[in-house]
């Protein structure tokens, strides 16, 4: 299988903090990766990374960005903005503050049609897709207030679908939806996968979403990459203590008046990383070493893990 | 087992007007349950299945159009407000989203002595001792609402609901806008309070996990009516509604 995007090695930040650390993964042309953490451990902040519309403060201090085999990385606002929305587009958490109200939903899915066709041209393209999201043809002439959040969701996939991209970022897409319509854009992206041969990185907080529908995850805590693998794998055997309690978080893990074994401790702020892992102030399996050194990344059984409790292994 | 709410025929339904039609919507219909003192009752319904809208009927902050409200064997339906305000302090509600039920401009110490009696001393100790409770250190007090993270909000509106010593809490999504790992700090919460203070809880939710870790007993809702309802994990075993069927099949 060809890789779609290709990040390597990639640092984020500014003279004061580093947001992002050694982010190094790629997503193949067909597949869905996901990324999984709490707030504020950088997730979004890799999304951003990749489409270059990072804050004004930060900037990529190093690393490189492969798109289609392109490095990316430098290129200037003009082609970037040919490739935003064309083939790489993204889809929010909330949809009802990314569409204009005072327009309706065709309107807005025709605006953003790179290819200069006729207008009539233009309709039919979307009335194509408006099908293909599962909405009726009736949704190109209502206004967003008329639509229920699953609708708008289904309406914000049309739209970042219509110049067919290649990837497709989603930014925890289903946390405002409840489970049953949750349920049904999940599989609507995943449907998308097959029929457009799309491929698609899935920021979620919640791991057991991320294993339903994605065949690889990788976990973040503070900006860097804790775990990568297969989401089956790292599901039923986690291996770095972060994950693990992760999992332990989920209370369909327990039984009814059990309680539920949550992490301790706050997340860390940026503005103070430890010069070791920053997992270690809230770790249970800690060593002394962890607190001096950010361990490596070594690979288990397909699966890689950045943790001292499978071998020594330092960052030089 | 002690009753202590029974519902009897709710109806509710409201009207929307617009410029070319003026139509109405029924949200609630022919709802009938009864809530035991001490037990934790799930409420489980899709987006727009007027779950909330039950919960706050239920503590009157709507009035229904039809129906009765029993709490502790006295009808509060039509009762007035300046006879309601006794028995609004032992029942509470827990709003979804801590970012906007907490006034930005009361320090969270303030926010919780407003529903607390006595001088100003006694006020600002209570205040500390609830606060201690839900997890709040007691150098926080005079801190405000947006220096706090969304799980120490949620603490701070239940501080808030508990301040008043309630019987019976609403608790409407409390934990749908917080991480997984905050999730389970809360849910842990909200069962030691439960031991602690003898509360009874309706806990509504769209989230069958969380029902089946919490809840003794669940409704589930579908376009205002309760179209099942029995102990949680009889439910779950032998769902017998083709809705409740759909919403297990579809959990992930």
């Amino acid at each position: 299988m060809k890789e779609i995007l290709k990040l390597e090695d990639i640092s984020v930040g500014n003279e004061e903090v580093k947001i992002l650390r050694d982010i190094e993964f790629e997503v193949k042309k067909g597949e869905i990766i996901s990324v999984v953490g709490e707030s504020g451990c950088g997730k979004s902040m890799t999304l951003r990374t990749i489409i270059k519309l990072l804050p004004k403060n930060l900037k990529i201090l190093k690393g490189r960005v492969y798109f289609e085999g392109i490095d990316i990385t430098d290129l200037d606002e003009e082609k970037m903005k040919e490739i935003r929305g064309g083939k790489i587009s993204i889809i929010f958490q909330e949809p009802s503050s990314y569409l204009n109200p005072l327009f309706t939903i065709g309107n807005q899915i025709e605006e953003g049609i790179k290819d200069r066709i006729k207008k009539e041209e233009k309709k039919e393209r979307v009335m194509k897709i408006l099908k293909e999201v599962g909405l009726s043809e009736n949704v190109y002439y209502q206004y967003p207030h008329q639509l229920s959040g699953g609708m708008q969701q289904r309406a914000m996939i049309a739209m970042s679908i219509i110049n067919k991209p290649s990837l497709l970022l989603a930014d925890e897409p289903t946390t405002s939806l409840d489970i049953t319509t949750a349920f049904e854009i999940l599989n609507l992206l995943k449907d998308l996968v097959i029929s457009h041969n799309i491929s698609i990185i899935f920021v979620t907080h919640d791991i057991s979403l991320a294993r339903f529908i994605s065949k690889e995850m990788i976990v973040m805590y503070a900006g860097i990459i804790v775990e990568k693998g297969f989401s089956n794998l790292i599901y039923s055997n986690p291996l770095h203590p972060y994950t693990k309690k992760l999992i332990d978080c989920l209370p369909e893990k327990y039984n009814k008046g059990e309680r539920i074994r949550t992490i301790e401790g706050e997340v860390i702020s940026f503005k103070n990383l430890p010069n070791g892992c920053p997992f270690y102030p809230r770790c249970e399996e800690k060593k002394e070493i962890c607190e001096g050194f950010l361990p490596k990344e070594i690979e288990i059984e397909n699966v890689s893990v950045r943790c001292f409790k499978y071998g020594d292994f330092m960052e030089s | 087992m002690e009753i202590l709410w029974k519902v009897e025929d709710l109806f509710k339904e409201y009207e929307i007007k617009s410029e070319f039609e003026r139509k109405k919507i029924t949200v609630l219909k022919n709802i009938n349950l009864e809530i035991y003192k001490g037990e934790t009752f799930g409420l489980v319904g899709e987006s727009g299945s007027g779950k909330t809208t039950f919960g706050k009927i239920l503590i009157r902050l709507i009035d229904p159009d039809n129906g009765r409200i029993f709490f502790k064997d006295l009808e509060i339906t039509k009762m007035p407000e300046s006879q309601l305000r006794k028995y609004r302090k032992k029942f509470q509600i827990i709003f979804q989203d801590p970012y906007k039920s907490l006034n930005p401009r009361i320090c969270c110490g303030y926010t919780v002595m407003e529903g607390i009696d006595g001088n100003k001393k006694e006020k600002i100790e209570k205040a500390i001792e609830i606060l201690n409770d839900v997890g709040i250190k007691k150098e926080r007090f005079y801190d405000y609402p947006h220096q706090f993270s969304g799980g120490e909000r949620q603490r701070i509106a239940i501080a808030r609901a508990l301040s008043t010593n309630p019987e019976f809490i609403v608790c409407d999504e409390p934990t749908s806008n917080l991480d997984v790992s905050i999730q389970g700090q809360i849910l842990n919460l909200f069962i030691d309070l439960k031991e602690k203070f003898n509360l009874t809880y309706l806990f509504i939710t769209h989230n069958l996990k969380i029902i089946k870790f919490i809840a003794d007993r669940v409704a589930i809702m579908y376009k205002g009516e309760i179209v099942e309802m029995n102990k949680t994990e009889e439910i779950f075993k032998n769902p017998s509604h083709p809705y409740t069927f759909k919403l297990l099949k579809n959990e992930i």
